[in-house]
């Protein structure tokens, strides 16, 4: 595919300072007990202009719905769902909160504003692998996409990936199935890993999806500069550069027999740069994306850094992606993984556990203009 | 070439003060670092008594959840402790006394050669054994501990 790719836009641009498009800020205590946020997600309610942030408390199943006008919580919802690894839900409108709850059980659900299930999707397939080998999954940077017909969700491979001799089946694979939302069968499967990830391992097995306002899926590839387009109408690919100025070429994985297999990726995973997020702003046409620096794993007094504490930077490319920007964040101060975008502008969350200052309990928030 | 009976339990000797020797300078760091960490987060010493500490990072959800399941078949055992910096709920059926919470995450970056869940086990104020836990090693590895 390498003729697809577009190499008009290589980012040359002098990475910017983030301070010089805060445009606001806000900070809320979490009147709730035990309150331990896991899901946020955001909803733009077009009939009052209003953002609604979605908080899901997972030891509950509880959903709190704050409401970033009137900066405060507006409503609580009993989710009728049983959380188990990892959940992920979309909200389309107040009465459409569409969930992922457990890879296991396959279904994808339908929640209204009631807490009630309105509509659910037993996700079947008997002539492929689903099933045997895989289930659906989704998360907060490959979270469920959803047009008219169908819904896009991520395979979750049902054996184990610390089995290399499990990777080429896994990077073979297609990623993305489409559901239809008529009956939940799987009507096709789309978007595999590019092929340098079957000969050689980077131990980068997810890869970040957002969908755009033409209903176009991009996808972001942790250890690729470009990104992948998928048009859903005429089902074909491009390839568009969206590279960071701080992302360099992964080493290949070499295991370090010192330590245990997970702080062996883990090391392998701080001691290099990638991609992490992709985003599509509809209020403002624009896309971001999240690229994590490299940074030292050992430090001398006993400690090792975590992915949360590295520097990173977000890319900022128009609609047609050509690259406009690439700002910088301090270490600490933010926490990459939860990046909302609303009406109001880009909240980017300072609930970073590492920083001194973190509280559990807090909604706290700065807002950027791009 | 024979050995004199003085010169063979010379031989042996030397030996078991190699491997003793081998695995103190294996978990001697690494003891060190937990130390310092039991003292600044919980102003704890690691005990002298044979002692099984479950680490509960905050990652993996699941395999963090399938842990505090089996502690819950050990609440009588005083000899074992949980700490996490796993901001969920805690077990119902095991005592809090013995489930330290690490709200600060210190134990997340903890250099103890661990990438996620994992048992140290410490005797006479000194690790002696680490082992990463997976839901698929849970079961085997609680056979050791009692």
């Amino acid at each position: 595919m390498s003729e697809l790719f577009s190499c008009s836009n290589t980012n040359k641009g002098v990475a910017e300072q983030y301070s010089s498009f805060l445009i606001d800020s806000f900070k809320k205590e979490i009147p709730f007990e035990n309150y331990s946020v896991r899901y946020t997600t955001v909803f733009f309610d077009k009939k009052n202009k209003t953002d609604y942030i979605y908080m899901l408390n997972t030891d509950r199943m509880l959903i709190h719905g704050y409401n970033l006008n009137k900066q405060q919580f507006d409503f609580t919802l009993n989710i009728p769902l049983k959380f188990d690894e990892q959940i992920s839900y979309v909200v389309l409108d107040k009465d459409s909160l569409y969930f992922i709850s457990n890879p296991e059980d396959r279904k994808i659900c339908c929640v209204n504003s009631k807490g009630e299930i309105t509509q659910s999707w037993q996700i079947t397939d008997s002539t492929k692998a689903y099933g045997k080998e895989y289930s659906i999954s989704a998360f907060y940077s490959w979270p469920l996409m959803l047009d008219e017909k169908f819904i896009y969700t991520s395979y979750y491979p049902l054996y184990s990936l610390a089995d290399t001799t499990n990777h080429k089946k896994y990077f073979t694979q297609p990623k993305i199935v489409v559901i239809s939302k008529n009956n939940g069968s799987i009507v096709n499967e789309i978007i595999h890993f590019p092929e340098k990830y079957i000969a050689n391992s980077y131990r980068e097995y997810n890869l970040s999806c957002t969908m755009n306002s033409n209903n176009e899926i991009i996808v972001s590839f942790r250890g690729e500069d470009s990104v992948l387009l998928y048009n859903t109408k005429d089902k074909t690919y491009k390839y568009k550069l969206m590279m960071s100025s701080f992302f360099t070429m992964k080493n290949v994985y070499k295991e370090d027999t010192t330590m245990d297999h997970y702080a062996s990726l883990t090391k392998y995973s701080v001691e290099n740069s990638s991609y992490f997020s992709i985003q599509y702003d509809k209020f403002r046409k624009k896309y971001y994306r999240v690229c994590l620096h490299k940074y030292k794993y050992d430090n001398d007094d006993g400690t090792v850094n975590t992915s949360g504490e590295r520097p990173w930077s977000i890319v900022v490319a128009d609609s047609a992606f050509n690259i406009e920007k690439e700002i910088v964040f301090p270490r600490l101060k933010y926490n990459y993984g939860n990046i909302l975008i609303t009406s109001k502008g880009v909240l980017v969350s300072k609930s970073n556990a590492y920083n001194k200052n973190y509280k559990q309990n807090e909604l706290n928030y700065d807002i950027f203009i791009f | 070439m024979t050995f004199s009976f003085s010169e063979k339990l010379i031989t042996v000797v030397l030996f078991l003060l190699l491997i003793s020797c081998n695995n103190n300078s294996k978990y001697s760091k690494k003891t060190d670092y937990f130390s310092n960490y039991l003292k600044k987060t919980f102003d704890k010493e690691i005990p002298d008594t044979k002692t099984f500490f479950f680490i509960l990072p905050n990652s993996c959800p699941g395999c963090v959840k399938s842990i505090q399941e089996s502690l819950e078949r050990f609440a009588t055992n005083e000899n074992i402790i949980a700490i996490t910096s796993y901001a969920g709920a805690t077990p119902k059926n095991f005592p809090s006394e013995r489930y330290w919470r690490d709200t600060g995450r210190a134990l997340d970056k903890l250099n103890l050669g661990l990438g996620g869940t994992g048992l140290i086990i410490t005797e006479k104020k000194e690790i002696t054994g680490i082992i990463a836990l997976s839901p698929e090693n849970l079961d085997s590895v609680l056979t050791i501990v009692r």
